[in-house]
């Protein structure tokens, strides 16, 4: 159902003030204030809890109430006697009201046809924190937190320029969610930023609860298994983003921040590669990029090595792995899924687990049930092995829902494997390749630099070139600025 | 990037080299040898140099005709109707090609890897695979190419650095001791082998720097030669010439015989398999692509998808048509000259000349 | 649509070649003897081509595959007990094979052998070794680094032998071969080079083994010499030092000359070998080099060796010494088996073609009459610790 406001704000001062208190009857929360200013009876209308109720008291009230016999017109009141910084002057009562409902005031007087928007947003919000799932070496600790203007701020610091631009908007027909649209007016990509304006005007949703809504009404292909944006919780990472001539959208109520467009790299990169110096970040990139690889692939190869393609191990690893598996009820397929599901079942209960049990109870499940398993024979040592590997190489990555798209790919591999073997994880492999190289991201193939290569793009794939290198910006993003360093 | 000029000249080269250099490695060395015992690798040169003459050709036709695609071109010289039946002759070849060397291909799966899947089902799964890649269109086809290039040629280059401790390179010699006709006889065998090249003919009009273009695929050329010659060399090298002519596919037996003591994985045969999917791989998604591309405009489907989806079961019952590996290799070197001839041959000379015809301003210089 | 036809995959499909790991047994010796009916070649000149054959009962091989016993191979305790055997006889390898799949309750996988045992007897009928020869080389899931092995005597009676120094025989020989490097008396052949040999002109040679029934030991006796796919000769573990040597592929060995009375000890460190081959007038000149460096290592503490000339003239002994032994073993080759293993063949083919057109015709009679000189030429770099 359609919310429904009166636009119209009488000069009878009365009139609005019935029609506010009667859309607000049952909220207690909703305040009401009539006093005289001077000659002149105003009121004030604010929400308890989301307006600062001390600026009020001392800013407003008390200036108005006691000087407010200085000004001769009404109209004179708001520049000469409001001591507050930020106010603004609304014809529409539907605006004033979703104001109100922002967490600003509303101030009325009888005798004209407008309100007044004193902003006093302040609602209890957590303070900057460490950032929960993307932690680094070197680099700030700082993470983003739920409102937007100090999360537009956070990234401000960061980037004194006069030309980053911080547009507002608000989607989402009940909860209104502001949502900040930066960019770098110079360096951004217009093509991007026209795409992600024209996207999100088209939202008609009815509440914007997370950026991770966002993220899946803004995104080109919903069966693709990666994302096709970036979330990130770090100002720093935001920054970095808008300097490439990304578009960062800044989601009021949640510490994730969007970046669009991302290329599959961008989600395997940390900070850590740039804050340190390159022979240590190239070496890590390169483990990242292996452990990967392993990750997807290493229970897949288990099964297709034991069951298909025997001759390829030495022989006494064989005789090894074969005695291991002698009395093992399961064939390999089996015994790698069962390894698999547990594994994701552990691994979600240690998220939801509060933090003091959660490491307990992980290191718990895993060698307790390992153990177990491995003894009461329901599958072989060389199957911990491997999943306790496969785990390992899953959580280098940097970003959680790349983890769940690992998972799906890896057990796509291990069905494969155990159909046609090393025939089957080729195809599949083949198979998800093209899939990636297909999928954009507002226009910038995933793929890229991959794809599309410039030799002058290929110094951020696999190692990282010392920072003298880094003189151009990222090619396939298109930036109009294209120089970063000289 | 131009929207309609994308490919860069390393998506060129890449293209060209990756669509040339398939399954037709395995089986290389030995036809070769079986004619000319060590001398291969002049045999190899020869043929690189006519594949080079030819390419060019095709290329200065294009470029005579104002770099506009090939079904463009044929069918505005020839109308609709004809230039659909001409555009679908050019296209039968490849497709025999790809057809039949999925075929081959999937016989070395079935012998090395999995000798009891039956051949129906892997021929089926991966014509799926090729459907998928088709239908992203060229520029899908050509992305996928910059990227295995690499993973293709870099794994070979190190798997021929461990075969070296176990070669013996006299075992080329002696050299140039074959009687003259053989010689003669081999080269459209080696010449054979890099076909594929064909699919400069939907390349070329994409790529966005067209001066490029002579430059593009003299390196390719070079590249797919000297792959060429180093694989036939290191074969005969390692397994001497007489085992190599016996061997169906000395390539593979080449590394079967690589033993790295004390590595993780002792015998490399399955592993060094799995790269070679790839070969295939890019050798029969160019190829369906290639075919694919010209069926949609020659026939009026307007969308690749189409074709591809209307090829498949035809790609299916060619393949499945030999009745062994005999009679396998046999269709293929029949099919092979056709290539060439309507490719590479008739279709540039006449482009050649009616787009000279047309504009006599046209001939610019040679790169 | 991509859904569906991942579906279909998984539930239309089977996994047609998947063997679970324990269900396979492991074959590591593959051994061969002859059958009764070895000598029954009439009965195979009887078939017509179109006449169905598989009836016969016609065994002309014994065929016993061996594999470990791994159920009680552990981490803790790394070791194979034992071996197992399927025991089969047959017409073919083939037949053999799938004799013995029948007869046991896992898939034979042969991807793993690491010895092929052919009895002397079996090396005396070629057109079986022919045979044997074709289906290892058309099978590609069989072992191409196997070790090919002669045995002086029944397959079967190595098998029941006991070993002392490891628990199973395959263990064993495979040791003993990869010893090959610091025991010159031992050349491992394995299964691509035998077959390589073979399939030039049917001549090779392989290592044979033999029991000695007085001391109850399993020994190597040198090697066998095989041509036109037959045996034909041994050579005895000294005369396959010198071969080695004169093949340059010794890679460590000794030595002992007699000079004063006193035995004087020499280990070869390394050793190149050159061939040369000159024609004069359709007779044929072989000359190998060979280069050889070591150390002396035994003589009598109450001598010294540490005087120029005292070395130079151990070193001159040896060379003379070295260079008859290699003329006379060379030369029994030669006259008495006729089969080329010093490698003059590949020489005259790849570095003189034209003289191989005129040889080629008879290549047989030219190495024999040709004259074979061999020239060793040692130089003694160490002495030890002591002057």
């Amino acid at each position: 159902m359609k919310e429904v406001l009166r636009k119209t704000i009488y000069a009878d001062l009365e009139d609005n003030y019935e029609y506010l208190k009667d859309l607000f009857k049952n909220d207690t929360d909703v305040i009401f204030r009539r006093f005289y200013v001077g000659p002149w009876e105003a009121a004030i209308i604010y929400i308890e809890g989301l307006a600062d109720k001390n600026l009020l008291n001392d800013f407003v009230m008390e200036t108005l109430m006691i000087f407010g016999d200085r000004p001769h017109k009404i109209e004179e009141i708001k520049d000469t006697l409001l001591t507050v910084t930020d106010i603004s002057e609304k014809n529409e009562l539907d605006e004033a009201i979703n104001a109100l409902l922002s967490g600003d005031t509303i101030l009325m007087f009888d005798g004209i046809e407008v309100a007044y928007i004193i902003a006093t947003r302040a609602w209890p919000a957590r303070g900057v924190s460490e950032p929960t799932s993307e932690s680094v070496l070197r680099g700030p600790k700082e993470a983003l937190v739920e409102t937007m203007r100090f999360n537009t701020a956070l990234v401000r610091r960061r980037l004194r320029d006069s030309r980053l631009k911080v547009e507002s908007t608000k989607v989402g027909v009940r909860s209104k969610t502001d949502i900040a649209i930066m960019y770098i007016e110079d360096i951004v990509n217009q093509d991007v930023l026209t795409q992600v304006r024209e996207k999100l005007d088209k939202i008609q949703i009815d509440a914007i609860l997370d950026s991770g809504y966002i993220e899946q009404l803004l995104e080109g292909s919903r069966w693709s298994i990666f994302p096709q944006v970036q979330s990130t919780e770090r100002p720093d990472v935001v920054a970095a983003a808008l300097l490439e001539g990304r578009v960062a959208l800044i989601v009021d109520n949640t510490p994730f921040c969007v970046l669009v467009p991302t290329t599959l790299a961008a989600l395997f990169q940390s900070p850590d590669d740039y804050n340190q110096r390159w022979l240590y970040a190239s070496t890590i990139r390169l483990v990242r990029f292996i452990a990967i690889l392993l990750s997807i692939i290493l229970p897949a190869i288990y099964v297709s090595v034991t069951s298909f393609h025997t001759a390829i191990l030495p022989t006494r690893l064989l005789y090894a792995i074969a005695a291991s598996r002698e009395g093992v009820p399961f064939p390999a397929f089996i015994e790698t899924l069962i390894m698999e599901v547990s594994m994701a079942l552990l691994v979600e209960a240690v998220l939801r687990l509060p933090s003091g049990l959660g490491s307990t109870i992980g290191i718990v499940g895993g060698l307790i049930i390992g153990q177990a398993a491995v003894t009461a024979g329901i599958v072989s040592p060389a199957m911990i092995i491997i999943v306790s590997l496969t785990s390992l190489t899953t959580f280098i990555t940097p970003s959680y829902e790349v983890i769940s798209s690992q998972r799906i790919i890896r057990l796509a591999l291990i069905v494969a494997a155990s159909i046609i073997g090393f025939y089957g994880i080729m195809l599949m492999l083949i198979v998800f390749l093209i899939h990636l190289i297909k999928l954009e991201s507002f226009g910038v193939p995933y793929m890229a630099p991959a794809v599309n290569t410039r030799s002058s793009d290929l110094k951020d794939l696999f190692i990282r070139a010392p920072l003298q290198f880094f003189k151009k910006r990222p090619a396939y993003i298109n930036p109009q600025d294209k120089i970063r360093q000289k | 990037m131009d929207k309609d000029n994308y490919i860069t000249s390393y998506g060129f080269i890449a293209t060209i080299i990756v669509t040339v250099v398939g399954i037709g490695i395995f089986s290389y060395p030995r036809e070769l040898a079986a004619m000319v015992e060590g001398d291969v690798w002049l045999e190899t040169i020869i043929a690189a140099f006519i594949n080079l003459i030819l390419l060019k050709l095709v290329v200065a036709a294009i470029r005579a005709n104002g770099f506009r695609t090939i079904t463009d071109i044929i069918k505005t010289k020839f109308g609709s109707i004809i230039g659909a039946v001409i555009l679908i002759i050019m296209c039968l070849p490849t497709f025999f090609a790809v057809s039949l060397g999925m075929r081959a291909f999937i016989e070395v799966v079935k012998m090395y890897l999995l000798s009891k899947t039956p051949t129906e089902f892997l021929i089926a799964i991966t014509i799926i695979a090729g459907v998928y890649i088709v239908r992203g269109d060229v520029k899908t086809n050509i992305k996928f190419n910059e990227i295995t290039l690499w993973i293709m040629f870099v794994p070979a280059f190190i798997v021929v650095l461990f075969t070296l401790n176990h070669t013996d390179y006299t075992n080329i010699l002696p050299a140039f001791r074959q009687d003259i006709r053989s010689y003669l006889y081999a080269l459209p065998t080696a010449a054979f082998a890099f076909t594929g090249v064909e699919i400069v003919y939907i390349v070329l009009p994409k790529l966005s720097n067209k001066k490029d273009a002579f430059k593009g695929i003299r390196y390719s050329i070079i590249f797919i030669a000297i792959f060429y010659i180093i694989i036939s060399i290191t074969s005969i090298a390692v397994l001497t010439t007489s085992e190599t002519k016996k061997l169906l596919w000395p390539a593979i037996d080449l590394i079967r015989s690589i033993e790295i003591p004390g590595a993780f994985v002792e015998r490399w045969d399955g592993v060094v398999m799995c790269l070679w999917v790839i070969f295939f791989f890019t050798t029969f998604s160019n190829g369906f692509t290639y075919s694919a591309y010209i069926l949609s405009d020659a026939l009026p489907l307007r969308d690749i998808r189409f074709s591809a989806l209307i090829l498949a079961p035809f790609i299916y019952l060619v393949a499945m048509y030999p009745n062994n590996i005999t009679e396998l290799y046999s269709v293929i070197h029949l099919i092979a000259p056709f290539n060439y001839v309507i490719n590479l041959l008739i279709i540039p000379l006449f482009l050649l000349m009616l787009g000279k015809s047309k504009n006599n301003n046209t001939r610019g210089e040679e790169a | 649509m991509a859904l569906v036809l991942v579906f279909m995959c998984i539930f239309l499909t089977g996994c047609w070649d998947k063997v679970e790991i324990d269900r396979n047994a492991f074959v590591s010796v593959i051994g061969v003897d002859v059958g009764k009916d070895i000598r029954n070649k009439k009965a195979l000149e009887d078939v017509k081509p179109g006449e169905p054959f598989g009836e016969r009962d016609l065994k002309r091989l014994n065929v016993t595959f061996a594999f470990p016993d791994i159920s009680k191979y552990t981490s803790q305790n790394p070791e194979i007990s034992s071996d197992k055997f399927v025991k089969t006889p047959a017409y073919s390898m083939e037949d053999a094979l799938s004799n013995a799949v029948s007869k046991s309750s896992r898939t034979l996988n042969l991807g793993h052998s690491e010895l092929l045992l052919l009895s002397d007897e079996l090396l005396q009928y070629p057109e079986q070794i022919k045979e044997i020869a074709d289906f290892l080389s058309r099978s590609p899931l069989v072992n191409r680094t196997m070790y090919v092995v002669m045995t002086e005597g029944n397959v079967e009676e190595f098998f029941n032998f006991n070993i002392e120094m490891e628990k199973t025989l395959g263990t064993y020989l495979t040791g003993l071969m990869e010893s090959s490097k610091r025991n010159a008396s031992i050349l491992p052949v394995n299964l691509n080079e035998f077959l390589i040999l073979l399939g030039d002109n049917g001549n090779a040679i392989i290592p044979a083994i033999k029991i000695d029934k007085d001391k109850n030991e399993m020994l190597i006796d040198g090697i066998a010499i095989i041509k036109g796919y037959k045996h034909v000769g041994i050579l005895s573990p000294q005369d396959t030092t010198v071969v080695e040597m004169l093949r340059g592929k010794l890679i460590s060995g000794k030595k002992v000359i007699y000079k004063d009375k006193v035995p004087i000890d020499f280990e070869i460190d390394n050793l190149e070998r050159k061939i040369k081959v000159t024609e004069d007038n359709g007779k044929l000149l072989f000359k190998i080099n060979i280069d050889i460096e070591g150390r002396i290592k035994e003589y009598k503490v109450d001598r010294e060796l540490f005087y120029d000339d005292t070395i130079e003239e151990i070193e001159k002994y040896f060379s003379n010494s070295l260079s008859e032994e290699g003329q006379k073993i060379a030369r029994r080759v030669q006259r008495e088996y006729g089969v080329d293993i010093f490698g003059f063949r590949e020489q005259i083919t790849k570095f003189m073609p034209s003289t191989w057109e005129k040889v080629k015709g008879d290549w047989e009679k030219a190495f024999k009459d040709a004259e074979i000189d061999v020239n060793v030429d040692v130089k003694a770099r160490r002495i030890g610790t002591r002057k």
